[in-house]
């Protein structure tokens, strides 16, 4: 990397102390670029083994790569942390202008350790840093609310990210989010219940520089390459569009779109909450992330009148996407568009991941269907599918807590199911709930052997779809078709760029774009990197106490048909032999010493 | 020719134009940018951008004291540098 690259700088911060401290750390982003490669060696160096999730030991992580700010869709902040959610490895990635801030700032990552006495929000503006007192700001209602102030209070308007709790994160969710720049998110794994028990509302990041590189022709050359390969790229279109909104139809179709807790994989009404009903009925706006030429963020606008006065109107601007409509909408049964739209919204002030909290709800309304719960635990609320009103209290109740049911519901679904029971529907994967795909054996072994337990890094439900050859629906061809993913990706998520750039960013590109910030890797490299990270991150979970052995699997997957390939315990055990047999080929490395 | 900046409302707050002006000044990052693209009071509302547009009678250009602005003769660009009270060259104007 060049010698002068801002990226080398870390930014320590002790909210316990209200201290700081920056360090240049060319080892980590030369050996392993930035984002996810360099998060999971600041992990492995800051988080004690065994440590509580929510202690002060447990540290955040944000990095960015060496594509930021110079290359379109290298948008991506990487957080790493202790998950609460499951008490392994936390993973998540938000974009908004996150990335290019930290950027700006110039670093290229930040670890914040310790906890505040008092709620305390931190602003970065480059080399300035101060510890703000929140206390007005904490347990506020609304979180826009918070984010409004601090924007009021901030300078670096345009050249800024204010990455914010709700007030599900200061309630300690174990699911909460931490939301960016009003509807991007670090979402799955409950990086939001780390920053509420450390008393942290929010880090606000603002910068403007210049960057450093070693050849302007070759800059221009390769900038204007990605650029048009992105804004004219069919992928990029659809994603433009309807966004990701317009996979609930095709899912749906394909017999894939999850519905009632799985209990069918077809929604009847799934066209009724499409992202062509959507878009046709309610897209008010779209939204792009920094340096992003794409503009798939899809924003709702809802007009809704006060009941009480007449010609009194309210416009609510929502986010909403393929994920939100399959956890919130299918997922629960609700079809009544307007009705989703106020959940979805109800959420987002809240700061819960939408996805978690679909699932759990969706087995709430399953277990009390069943009779396993009664309104004496949900207080008197009547979970039925569909009814997104009852939803919506039953969401309040979460972050309130009133009874040992919902401090049952705000640790997760597994948690819940633990005390109740209903576990063979209760729909999660290494702790964390599923994502929207029921299409096939690479959705399932996906979410149960990805590093974060998601759809993200190994796309199972994309091999699912696209697989034509036979191997891919052996448990070994499943396997090996999931590990080589999610080892690319990890090349990706060093890089920071996002996923649905994958197409734009082959290998040979990303060399060039390497070259020009004086990276100098061949092909074999970048994949041995990737291998590398992809090992690192195992390492964390298996000292962690995640075992490929005892997968821990709903048998409800077996029981609602897959539209493709088949599915059973055997099937899943024999791939995951595969997986641990992959991952532990060479001996996973001993810590780094500093 | 000078920047028209013809329907915010289309703005998607992506700031590749923020980044282009600084390639095109050879630069690369966002410092020497003479675009500024920022929502308005929040992402919900959409942006605003701010940029010289070239009018074709500057008042930047009128109220410098050290005549370092100075409006250009052929498509109103206003192309100078601007000086700092310690002297030194800061800023360029945008060549739109």
């Amino acid at each position: 990397m060049l010698k002068h690259d801002p990226l080398a700088n870390v930014l320590y911060l002790d909210l316990s102390k209200k201290s700081f401290r920056i360090e240049q750390r060319h080892d980590l982003f030369e050996r392993h670029m930035g984002g996810a490669g360099a998060a999971i060696q600041l992990l492995h160096e800051e988080c004690p083994e065994g440590c509580d999730a929510l202690s002060p030991e447990n540290p955040i992580v944000f990095a960015v790569g060496p594509l930021t700010g110079l290359f379109p869709l290298a948008s991506k902040t990487v957080a790493m942390f202790k998950s609460p959610h499951t008490g392994n490895l936390g993973e998540s990635h938000c974009d908004g202008r996150s990335a290019i801030a930290i950027r700006m700032a110039g670093y290229g990552a930040i670890v914040i350790k310790g906890a505040s006495d008092i709620p305390l929000y931190i602003a970065i503006h480059g080399n300035q840093i101060y510890f703000r007192d929140a206390s007005s700001l904490w347990k506020m209602k609304s979180g826009f609310t918070a984010g409004r102030i601090i924007r009021e209070n901030e300078p670096g308007a345009g050249l800024r990210t204010i990455m914010r709790i709700g007030r599900a994160g200061e309630e300690l969710v174990s699911y909460a989010c931490v939301t960016t720049e009003t509807y991007r998110h670090f979402g799955r794994l409950g990086l939001g219940a780390v920053f509420g028990s450390k008393r942290l509302k929010a880090v606000v990041v603002s910068g403007k520089r210049s960057l450093p590189i070693n050849d302007k022709r070759l800059y221009r050359k390769v900038y204007d390459e990605i650029y048009h390969a992105a804004v004219n790229s069919p992928a990029m279109k659809k994603y433009h569009n309807l966004g990701t909104a317009g996979n609930v139809l095709s899912l749906n179709e394909f017999g894939g779109l999850p519905t009632r807790n799985l209990k069918q994989a077809k929604f009847e009404k799934a066209l009724e909450i499409s992202g062509e009903a959507f878009a046709k009925q309610y897209l008010g706006r779209r939204l792009s992330c920094s340096h992003c030429p794409v503009g798939c963020i899809h924003i709702a606008a809802l007009r809704e009148s006060y009941e009480d006065e007449s010609y009194f109107y309210k416009t609510s601007m929502i986010s909403y996407d393929y994920e939100l409509i399959y956890a919130l909408g299918s997922m629960l049964g609700v079809s009544d568009i307007e009705g989703l739209l106020k959940l979805m919204d109800r959420i987002e002030v809240l700061g819960l991941d939408a996805i978690s909290t679909g699932v759990i709800l969706a087995w709430a309304t399953e277990a009390q269907e069943r009779g396993i719960i009664s309104k004496k635990e949900t207080i008197e609320i009547e979970f039925s599918w569909g009814n997104y009103t009852a939803y919506m209290n039953a969401v309040q109740l979460i972050i309130e807590q009133p009874n040992e049911f919902y401090k049952r519901l705000a640790k997760g679904v597994v948690h819940a199911a633990c005390v109740y029971g209903g576990e063979d529907y209760a729909l999660a994967f290494g702790g964390n709930e599923m994502p929207g795909y029921h299409t096939g054996p690479g959705a399932h072994i996906g979410a149960l052997i990805d590093a974060r337990h998601s759809h993200l890094d190994n796309a199972g439900y994309s091999i699912d779809q696209t697989a034509s050859a036979e191997r891919h629906f052996t448990p070994e061809g499943v396997a090996e078709a999931l590990l080589a993913e999610e080892r690319w990706r990890q090349v990706l998520s060093s890089l920071v760029v996002c996923f649905f750039a994958r197409g734009v960013y082959r290998p040979d590109i990303v060399l060039r774009t390497l070259q020009v910030s004086d990276f100098n890797f061949s092909i074999d490299d970048i994949h041995r990197i990737g291998d590398e990270i992809h090992r690192e991150k195992y390492r964390f979970k298996i000292r962690e106490g995640f075992s490929l052995d005892n997968l821990r699997v709903p048998k409800r997957i077996f029981e609602t048909p897959l539209p493709v390939g088949k599915l059973d315990e055997e099937f899943i055990h024999k791939a995951a032999l595969y997986v641990k047999a992959e991952v532990l080929k060479h001996p996973l490395r001993p810590k780094v010493s500093n | 020719m000078r920047l028209v900046v013809a329907d915010m409302e289309k703005c998607i707050g992506c700031q590749s134009c923020m980044s282009a002006c600084a390639r095109r000044q050879g630069e690369a990052g966002l410092a020497n940018t003479c675009i500024g693209v920022k929502s308005v009071g929040g992402m919900a509302r959409g942006f605003i951008a701010v940029v010289c547009i070239a009018c074709d009678a500057p008042s930047c250009a009128k109220v410098c004291l050290t005549n370092a602005l100075s409006p250009r003769e052929k498509g109103g660009e206003c192309v100078s540098v601007l000086l700092t009270v310690s002297g030194v060259v800061t800023v360029a104007m945008p060549v739109l």
